[in-house]
């Protein structure tokens, strides 16, 4: 029973400080003349919270790691998430749900049916509608304290700086490494802690850059961009939706801690932390270096500015590249769905796509060799190929990469290739064969 | 894997190099030239390591070396 009196007058001490501060604050503003009338505060007792806020964080705030403290400072936060995708959509429900003050969201894309297994705001009768405006109903929806704030526009050099200028931090849950150096290069800049998350297939990793601006930042981890045929997208590599889900949510925690200031300059270890779902779930998380000394935009070296970002001088997808696969003739080494249907002779049909998919469906008749294996065998292991041969693969890309390759490692001459792919061959041909 | 006394990272970049891998194409997704491609995170008992001197880290008995590659989707 004493405990609980001692807890109770610490917990009284901690309201008053806090009306102190407030009091303070309001003799410090001289525009502020009335209170706010709030309907629900007792007349002895200031609160800093609506008696709502009291129920609806209660659960949070006994926690000792968040408190009431902890949530007054995510009331008063201001968090941006770029891309409301398998990470975002996860973080955003988390951050909304705590009682973030004021979130915004950046996403230019629509709804679509093949988003729905991972991004969770979405739903059935919001494909089609603005991935923000979908989120942002969801959201008011689940607390409607929170201010919502859509940015519905592709995140780009001349955009970001102006997007992300009034937010605390920066969640980056996006998708590609051109906009994450982008967003880093932006956040660093304007001296923002970045969250960031990624994942494919059946793995996630989770970090904190820039933090407080004493902390690395993307471009200290990776001063030289992947090449472009080493980087796997979720439209191509898959994913399983809990597995982005998981680190979309600690994002959300990560989040959280930073704002509530549970990592100190002092205390804070830079880290990267890697999920994995499968055989056994695990979480490592590795030890990480700090500020490089010739970091091009955090360093006190850094030749990276804000005008160099804005006026395109640093064009992020030239630096990222992408993979060349326009590497045949395209007249006459390629040919269209519909011309290929009208052949006599059909030839041998080879489907270059990942073995998943070719089970997941492919042409009758036609012979599956994935093109990673392709690029890796022998002649002998194309016994069974012959000419006329035909190349089909997802969306005509994989398929030029083949061409290619079996007529320059292995001297095929009929050689070529669907353009548009099954992709095509579904929308031109016949619309019951599957796109997924 | 088993390497002789006083052996650095890089003598054990180049014995993955002439003994686990079989193609071009899997040498290109490891090394760029004889270094670690970008994108590849190199970790030594689970920290970075350029912490501990990159490929001049002097291997010690029973070190575990991970090698991951960075993730971008989302
Ligand atoms: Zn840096």
């Amino acid at each position: 029973m004493r405990e609980k009196s001692i807890n109770d007058l610490a917990k009284e001490l901690e309201l008053l400080k806090l009306e102190n501060r407030r009091l303070s604050e309001l003799i410090a503003t001289p525009t502020v003349t009335s209170r706010e009338t709030s309907q629900e505060t007792t007349p002895d007792l200031d609160l800093p919270l609506s008696l709502d806020e009291y129920k609806r964080y209660g659960r949070q705030m006994i926690v000792p790691q968040l408190r009431l403290n902890g949530q007054l400072k995510l009331k008063s936060a201001k968090i941006l998430v770029v891309g409301a995708g398998g990470l975002g959509c996860p973080a955003l429900y988390y951050l909304c749900g705590a009682g973030v003050g004021t979130i915004g969201i950046v996403d230019h894309d629509t709804v679509d049916i093949s988003n729905l297994h991972r991004q969770i705001l979405h739903s059935n009768k919001t494909v089609g509608m603005l991935k923000c405006d979908s989120a942002q109903k969801k959201l008011n929806e689940l607390n409607p304290l929170v201010i919502i704030i859509t940015h519905p526009v592709a995140i780009a050099n001349d955009n970001v700086f102006e997007i992300m200028k009034d937010y605390d931090l920066v969640l980056d849950c996006t998708d590609t490494p051109a906009t994450r150096y982008l967003v880093n290069d932006a956040a660093v800049i304007l001296g923002k802690t970045i969250v960031s998350g990624s994942g494919v297939k059946t793995e996630g990793q989770l970090s904190i850059l820039n933090f407080s601006q004493t902390g690395p930042c993307y471009r200290c981890f990776y001063p030289s961009p992947p090449p472009p045929n080493s980087v796997t997208a979720c439209s191509d590599g898959g994913v399983i939706g809990p597995i982005i889900g998981l680190v979309g949510t600690m994002m959300a925690i990560e989040a959280i801690k930073v704002v509530t200031g549970s990592y100190t300059v002092e205390s804070f270890q830079p880290f990267l932390s890697l999920y994995s779902g499968y055989p056994q779930q695990s979480l490592r998380t590795f030890k990480m270096r700090g500020k490089s000394p010739k970091c091009a935009v955090c360093s006190t070296n850094a030749t990276l500015t804000r005008d160099m970002v804005e006026s395109g001088a640093i064009d992020y997808s030239a630096f990222c590249g992408k993979v060349d696969y326009n590497v045949v003739d395209q007249r006459t080494e390629r040919i269209t769905v519909s011309e290929y249907t009208s052949l006599e002779t059909k030839g041998c049909l080879l489907d270059v796509r990942p073995k998943e998919q070719f089970e997941i469906c492919s042409l009758p008749g036609s012979v599956s060799i994935p093109l990673a294996q392709l690029q890796r065998c022998h002649s002998e292991d194309l016994k069974g190929l012959y000419e006329p041969l035909y190349i089909v693969c997802r969306y005509g890309n994989d398929s030029q990469l083949a061409a290619r390759e079996l007529r320059n490692k292995f001297g095929f001459e009929k050689v070529k290739d669907l353009i548009g792919g099954l992709n095509a061959w579904s929308q031109e041909i016949d619309d019951t064969f599957p796109r997924y | 894997m088993v390497m002789a006394d006083g052996q650095v990272l890089k003598d054990l970049l180049l014995q993955i190099r002439d003994t686990l891998i079989k193609t071009p194409q899997d040498l290109e997704v490891f090394l760029e030239g004889e270094s670690i491609r970008p994108g590849i995170i190199v970790l030594i008992n689970d920290t970075d390591w350029e912490l501990e001197g990159e490929e001049m880290y002097e291997l010690q008995n029973r070190d575990l070396i991970t090698f991951t590659s960075t993730l971008h989707g989302g």
